[in-house]
This record gives structure tokens, C-alpha cells and sequence, in this order.
């Protein structure tokens, strides 16, 4: 039980939680990661995971979060472990299993509030003329690995090009903000700030998305390179192979342009995947070819074929004019292979799947702490059912209405496709080498670019905010500390955690490291515990009258078996997956890097740090409940 | 940009803002009750109004 003695905090405005639970899921992966990935899968394709995980996994895992969470918070607690507790109390490790509740966030808070200062640097960058540095991708390249410390641990501190391009400074003015509102309170610090911040941020993300949407065809030169191709490149329904792929109307395109410009006798060389001749173009039928394929005898006649019709060549793939990519590989029989994936084939790839589910995932903040955290500071009869569909659905416009509007149609409409499609992998490549390039070259761009960046900064810091309050919850209804206190305690440990991630910056390696452990596989495992612990500990019918108290909604009864069966095989079935094709390289590099140890060592430390503080916590609330029982027998 | 980009695109776009907007209209027509103070059920007062 929580210190009695102590006013409870609580939200002012049901308004106020939703924006401060929606300003904790919109992150920077709203705005450069969903769309690589869009682009990556041809957008159509992508999107049916991608709503599927959100109906399967992502919503139901908020709606628990946010009923766990007010049911631990009417019995009186606000901390991950105290609110396990009060819902398991047969187990008395209920509550060291809420460590992860307080590692995961303070762990991602440590490396996010980096990020968030280079948002930060680059819109004042921006603002003062700073960001000016040509038309040169490199030069952008180089400026972010400068200003980001890459090129050497510690170079973070090296203030010889001047205190004001190091990204030091900016580290330092957004831990300091972060902990003033924390200071201020739930109320006066987090929903405050997330009132108006929610709102501004969505204004800047309009203010760039009609700038974007009304560039219409920038360089005359370049016709295809507009904003009507630009979204096409993110959006249009056809997928890439690890062989070759093309949409219908690019691959006859395709076989006519390699007839016409290169083969003598192109009617006897295009054959069908069945061998047979195909018939020549421009009758060749779309139908015949998304079917089996077709196959060319030369690859270099084709590749020749290709840049004779303007095909862009990034080193990877080959990418029309029109953003249709294609890879081109040598099978054994070292003939070129054009082979057609429909849209029913392309839902077939498994890493899709595990890709928009990881995005559903990682997007919505399930599984980090912080909605039950939030959720536990409402009242009993307060809506649960309406307010978590809200904040997901806030979360959802700003990813796809806006995010995928913005940054890879701005990509494609200045660098083309292939310029587009190398940065799309990457959400750092995207959004700090390549798009202030895009701005640069943008009317308009140096205030656009301000806004753009002063909207990411908006992002991070209403997320990096809620990662601070479990924490504070727990040491102060676990150890009975004030508010300075214990923002004074956290402020110390996430300080050490900060400097240790922006010393060791080479490579990004330690950021890198505790982004895997911590902020991946830490969440993994989180919202692996609670939707167990709803579904199979809780109960899903108690845990359904617990959401039904209130609700302003009435949530489908399907959701009682989606969460209790299909949401935990779905997240075990991911996580399988995800620790199959990556935990293997970040596991050897704990042997082969020190830094990479010493970054896992760190994260060892500060969780036996939390185990110490609930074991402590524990024991206080044990003695209360004696006591308690003492008084009123 | 292909029709079935252009499908793709309203269908998803046009998806996320009807439900934010209806989410949002829902939330701002409905204020949140007060925190009710229920009577017992179970307790029968005997008072007839006589």
C-alpha cells in the first residue's frame, strides 16, 4: 500500500491523459521508420500486417495495460512492481518481475534523450542558417557523424570546432527540461506540456505535409520526380523479391524496352518461366507474367536496357522512374530472372509480418510501463475502453496520415527513387543525412526543415517524459522520498546512464547496444509478462469487468479470447522470431566489443539497482499492511 | 501512382482519421461522470412514502 499520508497525484482532464498517453506512443519511428518500411514493402502490401497486428496485438495489449494499470492504482499503487503486486499477491515475485517496468524506460530514456537532442540541435541549426551545407549527400554525412560524436568515443566533448556544434549542449538543455516538467508533477509538468505540445506537434506535421503535397514537379528536368509518383513510391501495391520484382505495368514495360533497345531477335529470346517463347511486346500480357516469371538470357543487355530507360542503379536494386524497384540477380544458370510477386504472394513474406508487427508494437509504447503507469493515476469508474482507443488511434493518424505523407514522398521528389530507397532502411539515414539534404533543396526548405526537426524534438521529448514517472512512482510510494528527492536520485542515474551512452557515441555502439537489450528485447519481454498475467493470471472475464467499469465503449467480446489466446502466440511468435535473426550477432558482440560488454554490464547494474530499490519497497508496503491489519483487525 | 496506390492510400489514410475523429467527437461529447457515490443495493429502507 502507498504512503496514505501523501496527496495522491492524479490527471486533471480525461483529455489530459489521452494527449500525455499519445504523446508517449508518437515517437521519431512515426515519422522515419513507418515510412521506410511503407516503402520498403510497397506500401500496399504492408499495410494489411500492418492493420492486422494493430487489431491483434497492438490494441488489445494497450487495453491491458491501461485496465492492470487503474486496477493497481485504485489499490493504492502507481509503480510497475506495486501495481504487479497488488494484482498477484499469491506470487511473491510478482513485483521483481515490475523491475522491467522501471529498466525499460529509465534504460531507453538514457539513450532516447540523446536522440532528442540532435532533433533539438538541428531545428535551432535550421532556424539560424546553420544547416546550409550544399547540395552534397556527404556533407551531411559528415556533419551528423561530427555532431553525433561518431567518429571517436568521446568526441561528444570535443568542443574544437565550437561548443555550439556539439551536440553536448543540446543534451544538457533537453535532460534539463525533461526533469523540470517531471519535477512539476503529473498534472503541472507531463499533461501541461503534453496539452500543448500534442497539438503543435500535428500543426508542424500539417505545415510540412501541405509544403510536400504542394511541390508538384520541382525540377523540370526530372518530370517523373513528383508528388503524385512520391506517394506512389510509398504506397503503390507491388513488392520487392530478393529476386526481381516489378508491377504489372512495369514489367511488359520492362521486356519492351529490353526488346526494342538491345536484342536482335527479342521474340525467340523472352521466354515464360515454363520455357516457352512469350509473345512479343507490346502484347506481352501482364497476366503471363506475374504468373511465372519470365526469364532474360543477358544479364548485361538487360542492365543496359534498364539505364537506357532512365532506371536508377543504387548499388542494390534497380528503381524506375516511377519508383518501381527491381532487383537484379545472377541465378546459377546465370540468366537474368524478372519474376512478378503478386499481392497475395507478397503477404506470404514472413519478415513482413514480423516487421509491421514489430512497428504495431514499438509504435502504440505497449509494453514499456508507461500506460500503466498513466493509467493507474485515474479514478475507479474513470473510461478506460474509449481513452486507450484514442491515444492508439492519435498514434495511428500521426504515423500514417502523416508520417507516411511526409518524409519518403519529400525523399523521392528531390533524390529520385534510388536516393529515396537507400535512406528507407535506415530511420537515422533518413532523417538526418538525407532529408536536410531534401530541405535544402526544397523553396521554402530552411523554415520547413526547422519545423520538420522542431516537430521530431516535440516527439521524443512528450516519449522521453513518460519514461521518467515509473520510476519517480516507485521511489516514492516504495521508499516514502519527496518529489526532489526522488527526481534527484533519478536524475543521477539516468545522468550516469546518458553520459555513458553519449561517451562511448563511435558508431552509435552503446546506444545501439541498450536500444537491443533494453529497448527490444526488454519490451519483448514486458508485454510478454503482462498479457500473460491478463489473460491466464487476472482472468480475461475479470480482467473484462475491469474495462468494462466505466468504458464508454463497449469493447467486442472477441477481444476476450484475441487477448487471452491469439495476442500471446502472436507476440511468442515474434519475439521467436526476432531473437532468431538478430539476437545472435548482438550476443557475439558482447565477446568481441568491449564497449558493447560494458554496455550490457551497465544495463546488469542498473536492474540490480531496481531489484534493490523493490526489494526495499516491498518489505516498507509489507510492514504497512501489518500494520494496518493491527489498527483495523 | 497505380489505382491500386491510390486504394491504399485513402483506404489507410482515410481509416485512421475517421477513427481518431470518431474517438475524438465521442470523448468531447461524453464528459466523464463524476465519481458516483452508489447507494447499497441490498438495503430495502421500509419507506413506503406513507
Amino acid at each position: 500500500m502507498a504512503d496514505s499520508k501523501r496527496p495522491r497525484e492524479a490527471w486533471n482532464t480525461r483529455m489530459g491523459v489521452i494527449l500525455a498517453v499519445t504523446g508517449s506512443a508518437v515517437g521519431l519511428g512515426n515519422f522515419l521508420r513507418f515510412p521506410g518500411l511503407a516503402a520498403k514493402y510497397e506500401g500496399g502490401a504492408f499495410m494489411i500486417p500492418y492493420f492486422v497486428a494493430l487489431l491483434l496485438l497492438g490494441l488489445p495489449i494497450a487495453w491491458v495495460e491501461w485496465s492492470m494499470g487503474r486496477a493497481g492504482g485504485n489499490r493504492g499503487f502507481n509503480s510497475i512492481p506495486g501495481i504487479l503486486r497488488s494484482l498477484w499477491p499469491k506470487n511473491r515475485l510478482a513485483p521483481y518481475f515490475g523491475g522491467l517496468g522501471l529498466l525499460v524506460p529509465v534504460g531507453i530514456y538514457m539513450y532516447y534523450v540523446y536522440i532528442e537532442a540532435w532533433c533539438l540541435g538541428y531545428a535551432i541549426y535550421f532556424a539560424t542558417g546553420m544547416m546550409d551545407k550544399g547540395t552534397d549527400k556527404k556533407a551531411y554525412t559528415d556533419f551528423f557523424e561530427q555532431f553525433t560524436g561518431q567518429n571517436a568515443h568521446g568526441d561528444v566533448f570535443n568542443f574544437t570546432n565550437g561548443w555550439y556544434n556539439s551536440v553536448a549542449l543540446f543534451v544538457i538543455i533537453c535532460f534539463a527540461a525533461n526533469f523540470f516538467l517531471i519535477y512539476r508533477g503529473l498534472s503541472k509538468g507531463i499533461e501541461w506540456f503534453c496539452r500543448w505540445a500534442m497539438p503543435a506537434l500535428v500543426v508542424c506535421a500539417l505545415i510540412v505535409l501541405i509544403r510536400v503535397l504542394t511541390l508538384g514537379t520541382p525540377d523540370a528536368s526530372k518530370p517523373e520526380q513528383n508528388v503524385v509518383n512520391g506517394l506512389g513510391y510509398t504506397w503503390n501495391p507491388s513488392v520487392q523479391s530478393d529476386w526481381v520484382a516489378a508491377s504489372d505495368q512495369e514489367i511488359p514495360k520492362l521486356i519492351i524496352a529490353y526488346d526494342d533497345a538491345l536484342l536482335p531477335a527479342p521474340r525467340e529470346r523472352v521466354k515464360g518461366a515454363d520455357g516457352k517463347p512469350v509473345e512479343p511486346p507490346p502484347s506481352i500480357d501482364p497476366v503471363l507474367a506475374t504468373q511465372g516469371g519470365l526469364q532474360v538470357e543477358n544479364k548485361d543487355a538487360f542492365v543496359r536496357a534498364l539505364h537506357l530507360n532512365k532506371w536508377q542503379d543504387d548499388g542494390d536494386g534497380f528503381w524506375s522512374k516511377r519508383g518501381s524497384k527491381l532487383r537484379v540477380g545472377l541465378p546459377d544458370d546465370g540468366k537474368v530472372r524478372v519474376e512478378h510477386i503478386s499481392f497475395g504472394r507478397a503477404l506470404l513474406n514472413p519478415k513482413m509480418w514480423l516487421d509491421a508487427a514489430g512497428q504495431i508494437f514499438f509504435s502504440l509504447s505497449v509494453g514499456f510501463g508507461v500506460i500503466m503507469c498513466y493509467s493507474s493515476y485515474l479514478k475507479k469508474d474513470d473510461d478506460i475502453a474509449l481513452s486507450s482507443l484514442t491515444a492508439c488511434s492519435g498514434n495511428q493518424f500521426c504515423e500514417v496520415a502523416l508520417g507516411g505523407m511526409i518524409t519518403i514522398p519529400a525523399a523521392f521528389i528531390f533524390l529520385g527513387a534510388a536516393g529515396a530507397g537507400a535512406a528507407a532502411g535506415s530511420s537515422f539515414d533518413l532523417g538526418f543525412k538525407t532529408l536536410p539534404l531534401v530541405f535544402k533543396t526544397m523553396p521554402l526548405g530552411q523554415f520547413v526543415g526547422c519545423v520538420f526537426f522542431f516537430l521530431l524534438f516535440l516527439a521524443a521529448i512528450t516519449s522521453s517524459l513518460s519514461m521518467l514517472q515509473p520510476a519517480i512512482a516507485l521511489l516514492e510510494e516504495g521508499l516514502g522520498l519527496g518529489r526532489k528527492s526522488s527526481v534527484t536520485v533519478l536524475g543521477f542515474v539516468t545522468l550516469m546512464g546518458t553520459g555513458f551512452v553519449v561517451f562511448f557515441s563511435k558508431g552509435l555502439v552503446a546506444l545501439d547496444t541498450i536500444d537491443f537489450w533494453i529497448g527490444t528485447f526488454g519490451i519483448y519481454t514486458l508485454a510478454t509478462i503482462q498479457v500473460l498475467m491478463f489473460g491466464w493470471v487476472i482472468g480475461v472475464d475479470k480482467g473484462f469487468e475491469e474495462l468494462d467499469r466505466g468504458a464508454s465503449i463497449r469493447i467486442p467480446r472477441i477481444m476476450k479470447f484475441i487477448i487471452k489466446y491469439v495476442s500471446p502466440v502472436y507476440l511468442l511468435i515474434v519475439f521467436a522470431c526476432w531473437i532468431y535473426s538478430a539476437a545472435g550477432d548482438y550476443v557475439q558482440a558482447i565477446a568481441n566489443d568491449r564497449v558493447v560488454l560494458a554496455s550490457v554490464v551497465f544495463c546488469l547494474v542498473v536492474m540490480g539497482f531496481f531489484m534493490l530499490l523493490i526489494a526495499q519497497s516491498v518489505r516498507r508496503w509489507s510492514r504497512a499492511e501489518l500494520a494496518a491489519k493491527e489498527v483495523s483487525p | 501512382m497505380t489505382t491500386g496506390g491510390w486504394i491504399i492510400m485513402l483506404l489507410s489514410v482515410g481509416f485512421v482519421t475517421l477513427l481518431l475523429g470518431w474517438c475524438i467527437s465521442r470523448v468531447v461529447r461524453e464528459p466523464q461522470a463524476p465519481e458516483k457515490l452508489h447507494a447499497h443495493p441490498g438495503i430495502d429502507t421500509r419507506d413506503r412514502g406513507t
